[in-house]
């Protein structure tokens, strides 16, 4: 899976590269509009990160290059500007997804891979992770093909770990994971607690080899026993 | 404006008149009498001539002559000094008093002075000078009440570009680019002011637009590095060799770097608020944005066995639908966050009118300071609210001219919106 990150804050591009080649992404970069240009000119990728602010130009002025190019790669926004005006010029244009800036790598990733699967997967609605299998039309997932009960939260926490698989998923990213952009005014841990200690239970009963791991109550990863 | 000099004008105008119609008329009669007096003497004249012409007369002394006005007396030694009098005599003919001007006068004829009273009946006079201020009067009325008419309908013409400019600037808002269209006019004043009205609403369009790039622009700034820091933390919690202490210090950043990042989208939102960037407004029905927003707290309020009352009588708003729900999630997220567990929540609508309740120990400072930015309470939880949820609520309904007030009452604390209409 090939991915390009268009991007001019140094750090945060290093950032996201390290942590989407932990997914197993090969990313390449770009720092500026005329790079990137010449990039999506010559290449194809699976899924474009796009920054708004860029030197030498608008990242929206991409967007459109992008489009008009016929090229049938994803793209998601990832800008600071928050309003929804911007949102919805953005996806007007034609963006798959819009990030608002900061945000969790680890969501990041959730919504690459879910442009990736909407790409490449179209008709195959099942994962596997471990003895998992994930329907992810139905949104429900069996163990051994004994069907799992999970509330439509433990569903998107579960989901949501697996995708970030062999990474630790910080508090923070589930919370704002499951409460949204919106929901963002509080920040209660407990929230998390709960829902992944009703999720281990869940997975205990049933005989699962999937288990959360917890790293020093920084944050959860989930493993094959 | 207009009604102001016209007002003043008239004011002049009308004390000009009622100084004028007596002053007119007591000069009108002046004037007669002089007249009338020059006639007694050419009469007197005229009867000197006479006299001494036919001297018979003179034998049948006093003589009276009423068809002439004329009364002649028998001659005396000591004349004296001649005199002009008004009189009121009784006509007998048609039983009025009658107004007459006698001349008081003596003639010398043949070295012997003869007291003569030489009488004008003034009713003609009387009458004319009547007629001439009734006229005068008249004319003074048509006149004053034709510049009048005149006026109204000149000065509507003339004031129209004036008026119209004053319209365009009362239509005149931030969240459009200015488009003034003015009328032409050939008065210059006007022509004046309609260039200093466009330049001046587009200047301002313009500082708003800086103003507005500015607010968007800060948010880019600080977001950005925050995101790279956010990032970074998140690389290095892969690190399997981490110890536990450096991975509390990691976690402690994180939720700095949430904060910032909070706290920055809510100053920025005050201040978006304040630049009236939200000016577009509509009528809402507020409940279902209510029940959004509950659906959006369930886990919150599951978790913290929270009961919530709702009572729903119909209403309407005046809002931006933006703000609406900002305000209303400002609320709303306040009573859960302050709300003990096992605690409740009210919520009720009626019209012009939204109540939100939730149990709760007393404030720790005055309700003043309540909607004040950065009043954070002793009883909410650590890494809770960033104290600004409030003085959001607040500036909302400021700009929107509602009104909040605080309650508390029966270990509730309520939360009292109310609006105009509904």
């Amino acid at each position: 899976m090939k991915i390009l990150l268009i991007e001019d804050e140094k750090e945060l591009r290093d950032s996201i590269v390290r942590y989407l080649q932990g997914g197993h992404y090969r990313c390449e970069v770009a720092v500026d509009f005329a790079t990137a240009q010449e990039k999506i000119d010559l290449y194809n990728y699976d899924c474009i990160l796009l920054d708004i602010n860029l030197p030498g130009g608008s990242g929206l002025e991409l967007l459109k290059i992008i489009k008009g190019n016929k090229k049938y790669d994803g793209v998601i926004i990832i800008s600071a500007r928050d309003s929804l005006e911007d949102k919805i010029t953005g996806l007007n244009l034609g963006a798959d997804d819009y990030l608002t800036k900061p945000f969790h790598l680890a969501e990041l990733d959730a919504r690459v891979s879910s442009i990736i699967r909407r790409k490449y997967f179209e008709g195959e609605n099942i994962m596997t992770f471990g003895d998992l299998s994930i329907d992810m039309l139905s949104k429900s997932v069996a163990v051994n093909d004994k069907p799992l009960d999970l509330t439509p939260t433990e569903y998107d926490l579960l989901f949501f770990l697996i995708i970030n698989k062999n990474r630790v998923v910080s508090k923070n990213a589930i919370i704002m994971h499951l409460l949204g952009d919106e929901a963002e005014w509080l920040m209660q841990y407990d929230i998390v607690y709960a829902h992944i200690k009703n999720l281990r239970k869940k997975l205990t009963d049933s005989g699962s080899n999937a288990y959360i791991r917890s790293r020093y109550g920084i944050g959860y990863k989930i493993d094959v026993r | 404006m207009l009604k102001r000099t016209i007002r003043s004008h008239l004011i002049y105008a009308a004390l000009v008149l009622l100084a004028a119609i007596p002053l007119f008329y007591f000069i009108t009669q002046a004037l007669c009498l002089q007249d009338v007096d020059e006639a007694l003497l050419e009469r007197k004249k005229y009867l000197v001539v006479q006299l001494t012409a036919h001297d018979d007369i003179l034998s049948q002394l006093p003589w009276h002559d009423l068809n002439n006005g004329m009364v002649i007396y028998p001659a005396i030694t000591s004349a004296q000094a001649e005199k002009n009098i008004t009189l009121q005599h009784y006509n007998t003919l048609n039983g009025e008093q009658e107004p007459f001007r006698e001349l008081h006068t003596h003639i010398q004829i043949k070295n012997k002075v003869y007291p003569v009273i030489l009488r004008i009946s003034l009713i003609g006079t009387e009458d004319l000078i009547q007629g001439i201020v009734i006229t005068a009067t008249l004319l003074m009325f048509l006149i004053l009440g034709g510049l009048l008419w005149i006026n109204r309908v000149q000065s509507g013409k003339i004031w129209r570009p004036f008026y119209q400019v004053l319209d365009q600037l009362q239509r005149f808002t931030l969240d459009k680019k200015p488009d003034l269209r003015f009328i032409d006019t050939d008065i210059n004043e006007f022509k004046d002011l309609q260039q200093v009205s466009r330049l001046l609403a587009e200047r301002t369009y313009g500082t708003y637009l800086q103003q507005k790039e500015f607010t968007e622009n800060a948010a880019h700034e600080i977001q950005t590095p925050l995101a790279s820091m956010q990032a970074i933390l998140e690389v290095m919690m892969q690190n399997e060799r981490l110890t536990p202490e450096q991975s509390i210090h990691v976690q402690e950043l994180q939720d700095i770097v949430t904060r910032i990042s909070r706290l920055n989208k809510a100053l920025l939102l005050l201040a978006k608020i304040e630049n009236k960037q939200y000016s577009e407004i509509t009528l809402l029905p507020p409940i279902p944005v209510i029940k959004k927003i509950l659906k959006r707290l369930e886990m919150q309020i599951q978790l913290k066995e929270i009961i919530v009352s709702e009572n729903y009588g119909d209403c309407m708003i005046r809002a931006n639908p933006v703000l609406l729900d900002i305000l209303l999630s400002n609320l709303l997220y306040n009573a859960v966050q302050h709300s003990p567990e096992k605690g409740r929540i009210g919520v009720a609508t009626l019209p012009g009118r939204i109540e939100i309740a939730n149990t709760g120990k007393t404030l720790t400072f005055s309700e003043e300071k309540l909607f004040r930015r950065f009043q954070k309470s002793q009883n909410s939880q650590p890494s809770g609210g960033n104290g600004l949820g409030l003085a959001i609520v607040s500036q909302i309904c400021k700009t929107f001219q509602y009104t909040i007030s605080y309650q508390y009452k029966e270990g509730l604390h309520h939360f009292i919106l109310a609006y105009k209409g509904g």
